[in-house]
């Protein structure tokens, strides 16, 4: 739920993935990994929505599909308009201009085998953004500069770069074809923290400068907190909690995640605990609990919430939460970050 | 996925080890990166220079060996190596000079035994005239390395049951034997890349099919499939076209694990995030398999082409040495050794065993190499 | 905990420890003249980013520095008498499990996957205490239900594949302490798993310390981690420890540049929106080192003279070492 007023560039509306699982000498399909279950948001011009998760939520997976990198099986992905998962792949094509992606990995994320000239370049040229190879470098070496590298770096190939370097070069490839929207997918997760803050910095610099929308997928929620305007909370595939940033870590309205922000390990030595503890791990995505998938950790759960899985409603201006007991959240301390961040809003 | 509020670092490989970081090197490509570290590997580097040797002497076989493969001399059949000591630099006289030898006489027909005839002394000599050939096989030429004069022969790892040089014919054996390999390497890994790479790129019912084919060619025992395709073929064949049919055998056998590693690699390297990057920016899937896909497995092929070239050349040696491949009077070190099948030669004349050092030069050579190209190709042995 | 420890004798002492890696591109001086004590009874931490040598550090003190490439130059590590750098291996083996325990970043892959829980943890035990296999399963299944996991009779018969992440990591812990270790080394416990495990798995360790009397050396690179359950902190830059103090000391009036840095670098909680305060350049190479104070390339407060002297831990406050003689200068300028 983006501001009212505000144009929405991404409009995403019942995104279902499942994995079949294949099992037998002729692979028969025998089950499905629920990656993510109904996942609906919108993202607005030059805003920042977070995704947050444990690993194994769907958050990822998301990402790709509102990309169309991964073929969505149910649902609508809408970007200016445009019905993203009816596109034939020319009119993609285009569509892969205005929207791109910058990863975690450091390493993964940049071909071994190619220069910075041609990780950066490649795609200009596909698009026709520069025609002459001359004016490819010309304007890879101006984006070296703008994302904070050497334009000497050139005609150098990724194992010659620190980590910080490689991601810098990532979001230069990202930036190349001039996109309107970006999924950063834990885009600093694997960062040094001195390096974790440089990169944040120049992706704030650039959103603003730029004009850029991003879907910042992260689990770390301090990162999250830090860039984003509005954030939701993921849990086994589904939104279980989505708020204004200063809205959800102040009174953060479902179970999960008070206990999300409760496990935050903060910089503030010998402060009372506020503990919600968590009993066991995430359930397996192939056989999710029945109703409410939170249920089997949750330290409110009743018998109602293994019957219907809970809808989003919503509790404040742009404040959404799925938990049939939000009455009863008071009975959950307010984790140490919520009185942080309530201090801090003051 | 690391959980941290506050991350200062996500160590890259949890030992915490410093790997050597890369930032120090300036400016060298994945290949120029390559070559140092194998450069660094002594062992790996004789093996190559070993290589780089023998097949030196296959492609200059015409000039280097004395005689032509098929220069037979009945009245000297099994004559005994002369570089056991039937190389002399003193005569008769107690003069010294340059190395030469006698001639030789029959002493014993029945065991073929040779005694030294010391009327003439025959010097080995450099460039010496012999018998006409093509040099690259174009430029006609006479001269050879070294030789004799006539009427006398050198044999320096001795002669074989016909009285033919054994060293001309492992010379000349070694263009069939070591060109088997290569030729037939590139055969396989060809079919390999393409099989695999499409196994793996497509997925699905295509590569499901394609791996069912790839089990069962490694599951036929290899040499029984080798003597049926070689069956196949019938019987009556020039040497060239039973050199081609050795090598189609040899690389219809090679081609499937290969194609099973290389979808291997390709299966994960369409996961790496460089190559989503690329189809996030709208490039096409051909674009991504030939300019991301296939040169990241190239170190790799490599290095599998190379631990596989002795699979070739002892296929062929098999083949050969079973008497279904390369035939006589053409040479080749599987049907050399053809020749030790008979009991009495292998005792009484075991210099026709030589070829086999030859066989396990290569082979060790190919196989030390290989290793020492897959230890400089891992990214792991950073040093 | 800190201060009272202070006073007694050290558990463990480090003295100048130098562990270097000799490569073929030069030599990585990965640990260069660290020096700190562990005291019984507390949780010591130490922090840094990537390559500073925290891991190293604990790698050396377990003797299972890889040789070549790495090679311990110089220093002492005393557990009480005896220096372990001096005994042999026969001896540090009998140290390794049963004096000194040490779990691992990744739970994956530290446990042995063809083996059950129950055997992994009993053949330690077996290794080191003389007890007959029976009552070293019993033993086991005693500890496994110790770190909180469910149905230990059960879970001991099962393979490492069959646990979660949270739960290996337990089963690790378990195998680490069945021997009563006096010192725990745990090198990035919680880095590989995922908050709400993270929580419980930090909320268990500081549990049996107090349960079993032990020491525990905590290497990470989170400095939340660090607030929840260190004692002690040791801040260790570029092989070097920078700074040592009391946990809220150190939180609440870092001394050494860098430390101050760092902390102006973490995204807060209290404050949104601004740009984060950054620390110029990257994590320095450990084939090349800086001269001098080693974080001088980075430092805001940097002068002429920190190339050429190498700066000394000093006592800035009571039991707080900081190794910059300008500290005081302002370096805090926000």
């Amino acid at each position: 739920m983006i501001k009212p007023g505000a144009r929405p560039l991404l409009e995403v509306a019942n995104l279902q993935k499942f994995y079949p699982i294949r099992k037998g000498l002729i692979p028969r399909v025998v089950g499905n990994v629920q990656a993510v279950g109904d996942v609906s948001f919108s993202v607005a011009e030059q805003e920042t929505l977070g995704l947050v998760g444990e690993s194994g939520c769907g958050k990822t997976t998301v990402g790709r599909c509102v990309l169309r990198l991964i073929e969505p099986t149910g649902g609508s992905v809408r970007f200016d308009g445009a019905d993203v998962l009816a596109l034939s792949s020319g009119e993609l094509r285009g569509l892969r201009r205005r929207m791109q992606i910058i990863f975690q990995d450091p390493y993964s994320s940049l071909n071994p085998r190619h220069t910075v000239a041609e990780t950066v370049g490649d795609a200009m040229r596909l698009h026709g953004i520069v025609k002459s190879r001359a004016a490819v470098r010309d304007r890879v070496s101006q984006l070296l500069e703008r994302v904070g590298l050497n334009r000497n770096y050139i005609n150098r190939y990724p194992h010659e770069f620190s980590g910080g370097q490689r991601q810098r070069i990532g979001i230069a490839r990202a930036l190349a074809v001039e996109p309107e929207f970006i999924v950063c997918d834990e885009a600093v997760s694997a960062l040094d923290v001195s390096i974790q803050a440089q990169i944040l910095n120049l992706l704030s610099e650039l959103q603003r400068e730029m004009k850029l929308a991003y879907l910042f997928i992260a689990h770390d929620l301090s990162v999250v907190r830090h860039i984003s305007d509005r954030i939701a909370v993921m849990y086994l595939g589904h939104i279980v909690e989505e708020a204004g940033t200063d809205d959800l870590f102040a009174s953060p309205a479902h179970p999960y995640t008070r206990a999300l922000l409760s496990a935050i390990p903060i910089p503030v030595p010998k402060r009372a605990r506020t503990n919600i503890p968590l009993e066991g791990d995430v359930p397996s995505p192939i056989d999710p609990p029945s109703g409410c998938h939170f249920r089997t950790r949750c330290p409110l759960a009743t018998a109602e919430c293994a019957e219907a899985r809970p809808p989003l409603v919503e509790i404040g201006p742009g404040h959404r939460a799925a938990c049939i007991h939000l009455d009863r959240i008071d009975e959950l301390p307010m984790p140490f970050a919520s009185s942080l961040a309530r201090e801090g809003s003051r | 996925m690391p959980s941290n509020a506050t991350s200062i670092e996500s160590p890259p490989d949890g030992s915490g080890m410093p790997s050597g970081s890369a930032s120090a090197v300036v400016n060298r490509t994945p290949w120029q990166i390559l070559w140092l570290k194998l450069e660094r590997n002594r062992v790996a580097m004789a093996a190559m220079w070993l290589l780089v040797l023998l097949y030196a002497l296959a492609v200059f076989a015409d000039f280097i060996s004395p005689y032509s493969y098929d220069a037979q001399d009945a009245k000297r059949s099994f004559h005994p190596p002369h570089l056991l000591g039937r190389i002399h630099v003193v005569d008769e006289q107690g003069n010294w000079g340059r190395p030469f030898v006698y001639g030789s006489k029959l002493a014993n027909v029945y065991d073929k035994e040779y005694s030294e005839d010391r009327s003439a002394k025959y010097p080995i000599r450099l460039l010496a005239e012999g018998s006409e050939y093509r040099l690259l096989w174009f430029i006609p030429m006479k001269t050879h390395l070294f030789g004799v004069d006539e009427p006398a022969r050198l044999y320096l790892f001795g002669g074989d049951q016909f009285g033919r040089d054994i060293l001309s014919r492992i010379l000349y054996g070694g263009r069939i034997s070591l060109s088997v390999g290569i030729v037939g390497i590139a055969i396989s890994t060809s079919i390999g890349m393409l099989v695999g790479g499409i196994a793996g790129y497509f997925g699905g019912a295509v590569d499901f099919g394609l791996m069912r084919l790839v089990e069962l060619i490694l599951a036929l025992p290899s040499l029984y499939l080798i003597l049926v395709l070689r069956q196949s073929f019938g019987a009556n064949m020039s040497s060239t076209q039973l050199y081609l049919i050795i090598i189609l055998i040899l690389s219809f056998i090679g081609w499937a694990s290969i194609a099973r590693v290389i979808r291997g690699m390709v299966l994960s390297i369409k996961e790496q995030e460089y190559v989503i990057a690329a189809q996030a920016l709208g490039f096409s899937r051909m674009w991504i398999v030939l300019r991301h896909i296939l040169p990241n497995t190239l170190s790799f092929v490599i290095v599998t082409a190379t631990l596989s070239v002795p699979f070739y050349i002892l296929g062929e040696v098999a083949l050969s040495f079973l008497g279904v491949g390369v035939q006589e009077p053409e040479a080749s070190w599987g049907n050399m050794l053809q020749a030790a099948q008979n009991l009495r030669y292998l005792t009484d004349y075991s210099w026709i065993l030589t070829p086999g050092v030859f066989i396990f030069l290569a082979v060790m050579a190919w196989n030390v190499f290989g290793d020492g190209l897959r230890d400089a190709a891992d990214p792991r042995t950073e040093r | 905990m800190s201060a009272e420890a202070a006073a007694g004798r050290p558990l463990l002492s480090i003295r100048d420890l130098r562990t270097y890696f000799h490569t073929s591109d030069g030599i990585a001086r990965s640990v260069d003249g660290v020096s700190f004590d562990i005291f019984p009874g507390e949780t010591l931490a130490v922090v840094g980013e990537s390559g500073c040598g925290k891991s190293v550090t604990a790698f050396t003190i377990m003797g299972l520095v890889p040789v070549p490439p790495g090679r311990v130059e110089g220093g002492e590590i005393l557990l009480g008498d005896r220096d372990l750098l001096k005994l042999p291996e026969s001896a540090m083996r009998d140290v390794r499990g049963n004096d000194i325990s040490m779990v691992f970043q990744e739970p994956m892959t530290s446990l042995n996957p063809i083996l059950t829980i129950g055997r992994q943890i009993s053949e330690a035990i077996l290794r080191h205490k003389d007890v007959t296999k029976v009552e070293a399963r019993r033993l086991s299944i005693e500890m496994l239900s110790r770190v909180g996991i469910p149905s230990p009779e059960r879970r001991a018969d099962e393979y490492p594949h069959q646990l979660s992440g949270g739960m290996k990591q337990r089963a690790m812990i378990a195998m680490a302490l069945v021997c009563r270790p006096r010192l725990l080394i745990a090198d990035e416990p919680t880095t590989a798993l995922d908050v709400t495990i993270q929580s419980q798995i930090l909320d268990l360790l500081n549990d049996l310390r107090e349960e079993f009397e032990m020491s525990v050396l905590l290497i990470t690179h989170d400095l939340g981690v660090v607030a929840e359950v260190a004692d002690r902190v040791i801040v260790m830059y570029a092989g070097k420890v920078v700074e040592s103090a009391g946990v809220v000391d150190l939180f609440e009036r870092p001394g050494h540049p860098y430390t101050r840095a760092l902390f102006r670098s973490l995204p807060s909680l209290e404050h949104r929106g601004e740009a984060l305060q950054v620390i110029p350049g990257n994590v320095p190479n450990p084939l090349d080192f800086p001269s001098g104070c080693r974080f001088r390339t980075r430092c805001p407060i940097a002068r002429p003279e920190c190339a050429t002297t190498d700066p000394q831990l000093i006592e800035a406050a009571p039991r707080h070492l900081v190794a910059c003689p300008f500290s005081s200068d302002g370096g805090d300028a926000q």
